[in-house]
């Protein structure tokens, strides 16, 4: 059960942002995607959501194309925690949770519904928050409130999906370090339960230390994949970020 | 879990039952106002007569026992008022909800961003050239050919205004508004070109296009308008969840599964059916669309589940009790609608740009 590129370029402007990038994020692993900026992390993960369809290749989950699923169907597996979301009316944190069981509307019911919001903002730890006014939270407190969206939208996958996926894009950007300790447990402990979780970060110390795989990026293309501990050499570093000297992560 | 399902239920239903009891609560200021609108006037109509006219209309006993002016009153006149103001409001306030929620921009109005004028440029057209020009549209829809006209001005506002002031989907706010100015700019001087043109019993046509009113109506020139104002008005109801979702931004709407060209284009049609049916028969009912879904959220909050139809029977309340200020207050004479509901709307609308501007939040 994986989440694939299959040699995924995406052009804009004449230029290819992502070129014939190939990768394969497998279900019960967190796969950390890292790269300097603009090396085609944001666009690989935009293209494995399903939500930029690239110019050539194309990118599969268990197989099937994902340009070709209904998007209803890929919402009920797949959810994406985006850089920042730009809500600007006044919802309570628990109504902006529940937003994430939109694609589920008439396949469960409200109380089940009402149960998996509740357990979202506990395992992101805003159930605190729960009657708070989103606009009122700080950066970081919207981040974990957006994670729990992300987690309540696909909770229970329906029986028939093989598998369930959450995409992140920088997800400990505004968190200060407990949170971002926390947010790397949790998703730890979602690929143990059998989620497939694929995180664009740049702490490399935190891929590190929890991350399964690494798929290193450089100018749109993919430099190395594999295990963590394996790829993230000081050679291979210092070659991809374009440093001085090797650097130990 | 046995907690946390009972906390999940409990906080579910604080929401949900504030939100149905705003929802009564409008609906009930709007069944008041209906009443007042068939009872108050000149002639004065008591509750238990109105009582007989309504049942002599579905055939149960007969209003035998009140004055036939009294019955020709409310049936002739003050009925066919009532249910177009009731209409219009709903249409009105329901569209301005689903434009703040397309636009994602609580400031949106029909009026402020141009829809009402594109559609009263489109039906004044109709009314001063259609002898000549639009003759033909007259013979295929009929009745529904004014509306029909002015709903398509509306459209083209619409839409014009989306493209000149989104980027990728993301509405920036001044740019909207200035488009709105310039919008209004263009059709007011086109209303006003035809206005010159027009002859003495065009005129009097027209006056009112400008102002607003729902005077004058008779059941034959408000029904067509009134049934598609009501068709907009419930099918705008089924965009509520896809609304909440485009709320969040576009992307993280696609990702949630929503089809966010889709709910954009009926959005936008609808919106444009709704104000357009109303200016039609109404002419420029400003600020409805921009009070009412405020009122709504400041009550039961943003989701739109409860700010749709929530603005809907606000938005009727808000025009009935407004067209009876407007009849009532200066006796015999009598008040555009329009004057009523800008009097109201525009102090409010200082106030939010007031309240914004505190919290850094128009940009």
């Amino acid at each position: 059960m994986t989440l694939r590129l299959e040699g995924a370029t995406v052009r804009r402007g004449g230029r290819a942002i992502l070129d014939a990038a190939s990768m394969a994020a497998a279900v019960g692993r967190l796969t950390a995607v890292c790269g300097p900026n603009g090396a085609g992390k944001t666009t690989a993960l935009s293209v494995l959501a399903g939500s930029l369809k690239p110019d050539g290749g194309r990118a599969s989950m268990d197989g099937a194309a994902i340009g070709e699923m209904k998007s209803i169907v890929l919402a009920r597996r797949r959810a994406v925690l985006p850089q920042s979301a730009t809500l600007g009316f006044p919802f309570l944190v628990h109504e902006v949770v529940a937003m994430g069981r939109t694609p589920h509307h008439g396949r469960t019911s409200p109380r089940h519904d009402g149960e998996i919001v509740e357990a979202a903002m506990a395992k992101a730890d805003v159930s605190a928050l729960a009657e708070r006014n989103y606009l009122t939270l700080s950066g970081g407190e919207r981040q974990r409130v957006q994670l729990a969206r992300a987690l309540a939208q696909v909770w229970d996958a329906p029986e028939d999906a093989a598998s369930r996926w959450l995409l992140l894009d920088e997800p400990t950007a505004a968190l200060d370090l407990k949170h971002q300790i926390d947010l790397m447990r949790l998703l730890a402990d979602l690929a143990a339960a059998g989620w497939g979780i694929v995180t664009v970060l740049h702490d490399l110390a935190l891929v590190k230390a929890h991350a399964d795989a690494v798929v290193l990026f450089k100018d749109a293309r993919v430099a190395h994949t594999g295990p963590a501990g394996d790829v993230l050499t000081p050679q291979v570093v210092q070659t991809v970020f374009g440093l001085d000297a090797p650097y130990a992560v | 879990m046995a907690t946390i399902a009972h906390r999940a239920s409990a906080v579910r239903w604080t929401r949900e039952r504030r939100g149905r009891l705003v929802l009564a609560g409008c609906a009930g200021l709007a069944g008041a106002g209906f009443i007042a609108s068939l009872a108050l006037g000149p002639v004065a109509i008591g509750l238990g007569e109105l009582l007989a006219i309504a049942g002599k209309q579905v055939g149960l006993g007969d209003a035998g026992a009140v004055s036939p002016v009294k019955v020709g009153v409310v049936e002739a006149i003050r009925a066919p008022r009532a249910l177009l103001g009731l209409a219009a409001g709903a249409a009105l306030g329901a569209a301005g909800a689903a434009m703040q929620g397309f636009f994602r921009n609580p400031l949106a109005d029909p009026a402020l961003v141009g829809v009402s004028s594109g559609g009263a440029l489109a039906a004044v057209a109709m009314i001063v050239l259609g002898a000549v020009a639009l003759a033909p549209l007259v013979g295929v829809f009929g009745p529904f050919a004014l509306p029909i006209v002015a709903f398509l001005g509306s459209l083209a506002t619409v839409a014009a205004i989306y493209r000149i002031s989104s980027i990728d989907g993301r509405v920036i706010v001044a740019t909207m508004l200035l488009a709105g100015v310039a919008a209004n700019a263009l059709a007011y001087s086109g209303i006003g070109y035809l206005t010159f043109l027009a002859d003495d019993q065009q005129l009097r046509t027209l006056a009112f296009w400008t102002l607003g009113s729902v005077g004058g109506a008779t059941w034959g020139s408000a029904l067509p308008a009134v049934a598609l104002m009501l068709i907009a008005t419930v099918a705008l109801q089924s965009l509520a969840r896809p609304m909440n979702c485009l709320l969040l931004g576009e992307a993280d709407a696609r990702h949630l599964g929503v089809d966010v060209e889709a709910v954009k284009r009926r959005a936008a049609v609808l919106t444009a059916l709704g104000v357009g049916a109303a200016t039609a028969v109404c002419g420029i009912v400003a600020f409805v669309g921009l009070v009412t879904p405020h009122l709504v959220r400041l009550m039961a909050g943003p989701d739109h589940r409860f700010v749709l139809p929530g603005s809907a029977v606000l938005g009727a309340a808000l025009v009935l009790f407004s067209d009876l200020i407007a009849r009532l207050a200066v006796q015999p004479a009598e008040l555009p609608l329009g004057v009523v509901t800008a009097a109201i709307g525009a102090p409010f609308f200082f106030w939010l740009l007031l309240r914004d501007k505190k919290r850094g939040a128009l940009g």
